[in-house]
This record gives C-alpha cells, structure tokens and sequence, in this order.
C-alpha cells in the first residue's frame, strides 16, 4: 500500500502562499472599506456645507454628527459585516489565487485535497497535483498578486468630492447675495416712504394727514412689533378714508358751486369746469375774469372781516351768492372772484394730493396687510373699505354714492380666534357686514345718531339763515332773498335725501364722519 | 496494471503519452476530414470517456467518412448499419442460425451482428422502428448483448456514432429523449466553409486520395481510457458541474431566468456525468492532473444539449437549447 502523502514541504509552500493571499485581500478590503467611509464622510461634509450655502445658516452640529454617524453605519452594515461574517479564508484564498494568476484551479484543487481526509492514501496523481501546486505557490508572490489598491472609480469618486466640498466650503452662501425680503416686515422701501412724506406734505394740515405720517413713521421703523405695526396700519387706514372723505367733500361742494354758477353770466365756462371736478382750471377761468373785471369796477363792496385766503369752501361759495344776489347787479366782486379762485387753486392741489396719496398708499398698503395677515394677532377680517378716492370727476350725487358692502365703516382690529372680548386700546377694522357677530363697541356713551344728524341738519340751516331775517317766503322782494332761498331749496333737497337715506342704503359723505365717531365713542355694551 | 502503483514519473508519463498519442490521431484523421477540427476532438473525447456519439448534420458532409477514418487510424474493427424503417433488432445484434455439423447434427449458433465492432456508425438511427433502436441503445448502455438467454459482450472499446438526418422527418421515428439521454454528446456538424470546400475538392477528385495510416491500436485506445479516469476531480470542481446540471431544471433554485421560461425538463445526472468524464479528457490535453471549471465549461453544450427539454414557448420564439446554454455557462458562476 501506498504511503501516506507526506510532501511536508508541499504542503507548507501551498499554506504559506494561501495565507499571504488572504492577508492581502482582507487588506484591500480594509482598504475599500476605508475609502467608503472616508467617501460617505466627504458626502456628509458636502451635505451639511450645501445646507449652508443654500440657507445662509448651517444646521447644528448635531445634525452633522448624526448624519456622519448614519453614514457611517451604512458604511459598517455594508462593508464591516461581510469582512466579519465572510472572512477570507485559503479557500477562497486559493480561488482568487487561481483566478488572478491563471492556474486552473489548481491550487483549489490542491487545497480541498489537502483537507480530504479519504485522500489520505491516495495515489501518484494526487502526489503529482500536490508537487506541481507546491512548486507554482512557492513561486506565487501574494504582494504581486493582490496589490493592495482601491477600486478603479474610487480615487476619481474621492478627487472629485473633495473638490466638490472645497468649492462649497469656500464660496459665500445664496442667501447673502440674494436680498433678504420677508413679508410681515418693513417692506416699505426708502424711496416709496420720501414719496410719501412728500406727498403727504401737499395735503392741508388736518388731523388725518398728522395720522397718517404717525402711522408711516411706524410702518417705516424697523424696530415695530407686529401689534404696533398692526395698529399703525389700521390708524393709517383710517386717515386714508378720511382724506378721502374730504377729497369727497371737497367734490361736492365744486358740484354745488357748478350749479350755482351755471345761471351766472360769464360764468358758465367756470360752471363747466366745476362740473367736471377740474377745480384748476375752474379757478384760472376765475382769475381771468378777475383780471378781467378790475378793468370795470363794480358796485360790490367786500366784507373786510372775509379775508380770500381764509375762507372756506363753503365760506368762498356764501359769499359769491351772497353777491350774486345783490339787487344791483348780482355780480361777484373781485375780491370774491379771487378769493373764490384762490380758494378752488387749494381744493386742487389738495385733490391731487389726495388722489397721489391715494394711489402711493395702494402700493405701501398690500404688503404690510399681507404682513400683517401672518402675524398671530392678524384681524380675520382686515380689508378696509376702499373709498374710490382717486376719481377725478365725481358724479353729480356723489353723496349719495352707495357703497359696496355696506356704507359704515367701523374701524376695529379683531384679534383672530379670540371672539370676542374686551380691547384694551388701538383701533380695529372689519366689514361692516358679516355673518361674525358683532364685536363690542367702544367708546362712551354718546347722543342717539339721528339726534346728531338732525342737529347737524338743523345746525346747517341755523348758520345758512341769517338771525335777522324773517322766514317769511311769501315775500320775495329781494333777489338776495331769493338767490338765498334758491340755495336754501337745494341744500333742503339735499339734506331731504340725506334724510330720507337710510344706513343700508348710504349715508352721505358729510355725515359718515358723524356716524363713525359715533359708533367709535359709544361705550361697550353691558353684557 | 493498477494506476495506485505507478510513480510519479510514470503518471507524467501517462500523460505525455495521451497528448502526444491524442495529437497524433487528431492530425491523422485531418488528413482526410476538412475543418471540424472541433467535432473531430469531440469524437476522441467521447471514445476516450466511454461514451457514444450523437451526430446531427446534412448528407455528404462526411459523416461516415469521418467515422470510417478514425477507425482506420485507430485500427479499430468498423461497421457501418443504415437503418431502415424495416430493420429488425436482430438486423443489428444479430441472432441464432441452425447450423448443421458434419455428422447432420444441428446446432443453434448465435451469428454475431454488425454491432459487434469497435466502431460502429448507426446511420440515420430515427428512420428505424423503436424496436430497433432500443436493441442499439441497449447494447450501448450494456455493453452486451442478449441473445437467446445468452449474453454476448461486446468488443471493447466499443464506441457507437450514430447519425440523425434533420432534413427529411416524414416516416421517422424520433429518438425520445430517454434514448437520447444515454448518448454521450451531441455534435452538430455544419456546412464547410469556402476554403473546406475547396480542400474537399482538392483531397477527393484528383487521381489519388489521401490514406491514413494506423498509429494507434486498440490496446492505446484503452490505455488511454485508463487514463483519463485517473485525472483527479477536487469537490468544488465537481461542485461546478453539478450546479450547471441543476441549472437545467426550471424548478431547481439555480435556475436561471431562460431555464424557466423555456425549459420543460432538465438534464439527468447523466449529463453531470458527462460533463466530469469530458473535462477530464480536457485536462489531460492541457497535460494537468486535475480538471478545472474551464474544462467543465469547454464541454458543457455538447454534453447538455440533448438532454433538456424545451417547451412550446421555446419552440414558438425559436430558442434552441444551445442558446440556454451558453446562458447558464455564463451566469452560473463558480462557488466561492
């Protein structure tokens, strides 16, 4: 019987090239192992860097240190398990072996033939096998055999993200080169706030106008709450519709003023412009007459306690039909002329002023309500009523102009969600029409709203009729009487039809004033 | 001789003396056959492994020739049987005949049939009965043959081509896949190309054809047989080639995707067998003792392609078994 395969040497030479050949492949997947690790942590490098590029702002670095750990925990489940559950052992040592160097599996052959234990008396050939396996592993050179490098791609993939991270780590972050606009804040602009002033500068010196530049220089700070800005905006609001209330005014009464001009020779064209609101060209065609007229002197003397530069409106419009009822001539005076052309020059450049003011105030507005819809204290119903405040040629019964969605107009800010209770101060603003229920009033106790308008009415006729005339209208000796009595016809129709107006169909333009003081200073209701 | 008491001289040897004698046979037989150099080492591989052939191919392209050259090379008794549709068992194994003696005594004498030869080339095996062509393959699987209660053996080596025509199919009698199973490979002869063409003109028309000569005996055949059976297998090696027999079954885990959707059977453990026998001849060529995948790989369609069995979407989408093949030989990976 044959001998037992002794070959020692063999054996030896095929052990020690088998086991240099895995130490080489457990190095390079150590290797590999690594640039994966050190790949995903470039990855999370650039992550956490693009954040800040794209933000402004980095995450925490928590955040960085969680995603490095993930990271690396992928990197462990994919790369560590195996090499621990699926270490290289000469088997597959061997296999590798035949592969890279083209042996035909021999040394696998010789390998499993080693561990075969029914090889032990076996013949010649497996002798033959063992020798020639010996003989190419002791010539193999495992450092030749199994270089130790990476993957192909892997130094490319590695160049390029640190690369990639320089860049990111280096350049300035969008949001630095990108203008931080954020709604809710002052996104009033420096331009459009000197356009405001300068045009708030044009309008007389009401206490709207002090109102509305009270409210800008809020809206303007940087520093404003959101409640403060809230509350300038609806203070704001508020003497925008005052200012067109008064522009409103001012229209009705060019409008009275047309009429009464209409019948008056040589003032007709003025008539016509008036008519058409063009209160400018209205007081040019004056001075001209006036200039016109000085030529001529007329009979008419001025009343020295009315200065032309002092005179209201109504005041101016008095008077000039005062003198047209003069029994000589019925003309105005100069003095009147002027005064009254003065008078409509003001109105005009008030009328743009408001109308400028207007349209500058449509611009501010929107973003700060869109402000202050997002702030927690944002009225759930903040759309002011819009007056149509820039039209330039107002219908002949603009007083009677309805209004839509109704024609009061309470200024109340509601505190969205919070129902309804007590308002410790600013100014609120809602419609006046609606289906939420009614929020407490405020303000003290006041007289009944119709005592106010027929006070108003009665003061009216108490300061158009003279103390010392008699009310006698079967007597109408003297065209001053008359023109008077003319007037007095037209300011009773229309404080008839202000009278006969009821609050859901329009109140007029002189009296919206009236009522919404009165709605604000009436006290809350007692529950 | 048993192979256990040779040295290792005498192994290397062996070997030296199977490739050289492996060579010299190869070069013999291209001497009369034109190209086919791969069908021509597909035979020897067969004949050296115990197995039979399968030839597949046209008339005239040399099938018998080839048969009938190696035969001379390797001084090997010939027969040649033409099966017919009626051919008789007894046509191929022969039977008893009365022969009567000198004294007018008679006596049963079992008459010996052309199956009795070394090489024996089966012509267009599917034109006979199923009768007939189970005495043939009967006698391959065997090695005998029974006559009569008696069993006869046969010469050895004993080494059967047999030859199917794929052009005329009316009035055959294909070969079940049972039958084919037991052969050993399966070669596809083709069509010479322009330059085999033109050398088959040249050796066959002229005045004198070419002979060969007999440089190998019947003892060298065997003693190559011998000797390709003591080329060591390792387990991982035989491993490999089990995973590619399974991968032939649809419903094995190591079936591929082509395998399920177009095979309807795999092959038997025969094809294992085959694939192990083949690449042992492959190693000794490549003057090793032991096989590899590569050898097992180099083998693996002659050896499988007649013994799976494709279903109708393979018949409908024309996917032959060669090209399901080379598919698992590609996916089938070795284990590690």
């Amino acid at each position: 019987m044959q001998s037992p395969i002794s070959l020692s040497s063999e054996r030896q030479a095929i052990e020690r090239a088998l086991q240099g050949v895995v130490r080489r492949l457990q190095i390079n997947r150590v290797l590999q192992f690594l640039a994966l690790l050190a790949g995903l942590i470039l990855l999370g490098l650039f992550t956490w860097r693009l954040l800040f590029w794209l933000a402004g702002t980095a995450p925490p670095a928590s955040a960085l240190i969680i995603l490095l750990a993930t990271l690396a925990g992928i990197a462990l489940l994919l790369f560590g398990a195996p090499l621990l559950r699926f270490p290289f052992d000469e088997r597959g040592a061997a296999r590798e072996a035949d592969h890279r160097a083209r042996l035909n599996d021999e040394l696998v052959s010789a390998w499993w033939f080693m561990r075969d234990n029914r090889s032990a008396g076996a013949n010649e050939w497996i002798t033959v096998l063992m020798q020639r396996a010996g003989r190419t592993a002791g010539a193999l050179r495992p450092d030749h055999l199994v270089p130790l490098r990476l993957p192909r791609a892997m130094p490319g993939v590695l160049a390029a993200a640190v690369l990639a991270l320089a860049v990111v780590w280096f350049a300035r972050p969008l949001e630095a080169e990108l203008p931080t606009t954020t709604p809710g804040e002052a996104s009033i602009g420096e331009a459009q706030m000197r356009t405001m002033r300068e045009l708030i500068g044009a309008l007389p010196q009401t206490e709207a106008r002090r109102k509305l530049e009270f409210a800008l220089q809020r809206l303007g700070s940087g520093d404003a709450s959101a409640e403060e800005r809230q509350h300038a905006l609806a203070l704001a609001q508020d003497a925008m519709e005052q200012i067109r209330m008064d522009a409103t005014a001012s229209r009705e009464g060019l409008q009275r003023l047309s009429q009464i001009m209409a019948g008056q020779r040589g003032l007709e064209e003025v008539a016509e412009a008036l008519a058409r609101g063009d209160a400018k060209r209205a007081a040019e065609m004056l001075a001209k007459i006036q200039a016109e007229n000085q030529a001529v002197p007329s009979g008419n003397t001025p009343d020295p306690s009315e200065a032309p530069g002092s005179q209201s409106l109504e005041q101016a419009i008095q008077a000039l039909t005062d003198q047209m009822a003069e029994p000589q001539g019925g003309r105005p005076s100069n003095e009147s002329l002027e005064a009254m052309a003065e008078r409509l020059s003001e109105i005009a450049k008030q009328l743009a002023a408001s109308n400028y003011v207007n349209e500058a105030w449509k611009l501010v507005k929107a973003p700060q309500l869109q402000g202050a819809r997002g702030s927690p204290t944002a009225a759930g119903r903040s759309e002011p009523q819009e007056l149509d405040g820039g039209a330039t040629n107002p219908t002949p019964d603009a007083s009677n102009k309805p209004m839509d969605e109704g024609t009061l107009s309470r200024s109340a800010a509601i505190a969205q969600g919070q129902g309804t209770e007590e308002q410790k101060g600013g100014t609120r603003m809602g419609k006046a029409i609606g289906t939420a229920p009614s929020d407490p009033i405020l303000g003290n106790e006041g007289e009944r709203l119709e005592a106010l308008l027929k006070q108003q009415a009665l003061r009216g006729q108490e300061d158009e009729q003279p103390q010392d005339e008699e009310q006698d209208w079967f007597y109408t000796g003297s065209q001053k009487r008359s023109a008077r009595r003319e007037w007095q016809s037209v300011a009773a129709r229309e404080e008839y039809a202000e009278a006969q107006a009821s609050p859901a169909e329009g109140v007029s333009i002189r009296h919206r004033r009236i009522v919404k003081d009165y709605f604000m200073n009436r006290p809350e209701a007692v529950k | 001789m048993s192979a256990v008491t040779l040295s290792e001289n005498q192994v290397e040897h062996r070997i030296d003396q199977f490739r050289k004698n492996f060579d010299i046979v190869r070069e013999e037989v291209s001497r009369i056959i034109v190209g086919n150099q791969d069908n021509i080492v597909g035979i020897m591989t067969c004949l050296l492994a115990r197995g039979h052939v399968l030839l597949e191919g046209i008339p005239g392209i040399g099938k018998t020739k080839l048969v009938q050259t190696l035969a001379d090379v390797l001084h090997l008794k010939f027969s040649r049987i033409q099966f017919t549709p009626d051919l008789m068992p007894g046509d191929i194994i022969g039977g008893a005949i009365v022969r009567e003696s000198e004294n007018g005594k008679k006596t049963l004498e079992f008459q010996r049939g052309p199956i009795f030869a070394n090489l024996v080339l089966a012509d267009e095996v599917n034109r006979a009965t199923s009768k007939t062509q189970s005495a043939l393959l009967e006698a391959m699987q065997e090695n005998s043959v029974s006559v009569g209660g008696q069993t006869h053996p046969l010469a050895q080596p004993f080494f059967v081509l047999a030859t199917m025509n794929p052009l005329e199919m009316e009035g055959t009698y294909p070969l079940p896949e049972a039958q084919l199973d037991r052969f050993f490979f399966k070669l596809k002869l083709g069509f010479p190309s322009d330059e085999g063409m033109h050398e088959i003109l040249d050796r066959t028309t002229r005045q004198q054809e070419p002979v060969v000569d007999r440089v190998l005996g019947q003892g060298d055949v065997l003693e190559m047989r011998e000797t390709a059976r003591a080329v060591l297998v390792a387990r991982p090696i035989q491993q490999y080639a089990i995973d590619l027999t399974l991968a032939t079954h649809p419903d094995s885990d190591r079936a591929t995707a082509m395998t399920r959707r177009f095979v309807r059977f795999g092959s038997s453990p025969r094809g294992a067998q085959a694939l192990i026998l083949a690449a042992k001849v492959n190693a000794l060529l490549a003057g090793r003792v032991h096989i590899s995948c590569a050898d097992i790989r180099a083998n693996a369609l002659n050896a499988l392609r007649h013994r799976i069995l494709l279903n109708f979407d393979a018949e409908a989408e024309r996917v032959d078994a060669d090209a399901i093949l080379a598919d698992i030989v590609e996916r089938v990976a070795e284990r590690k």
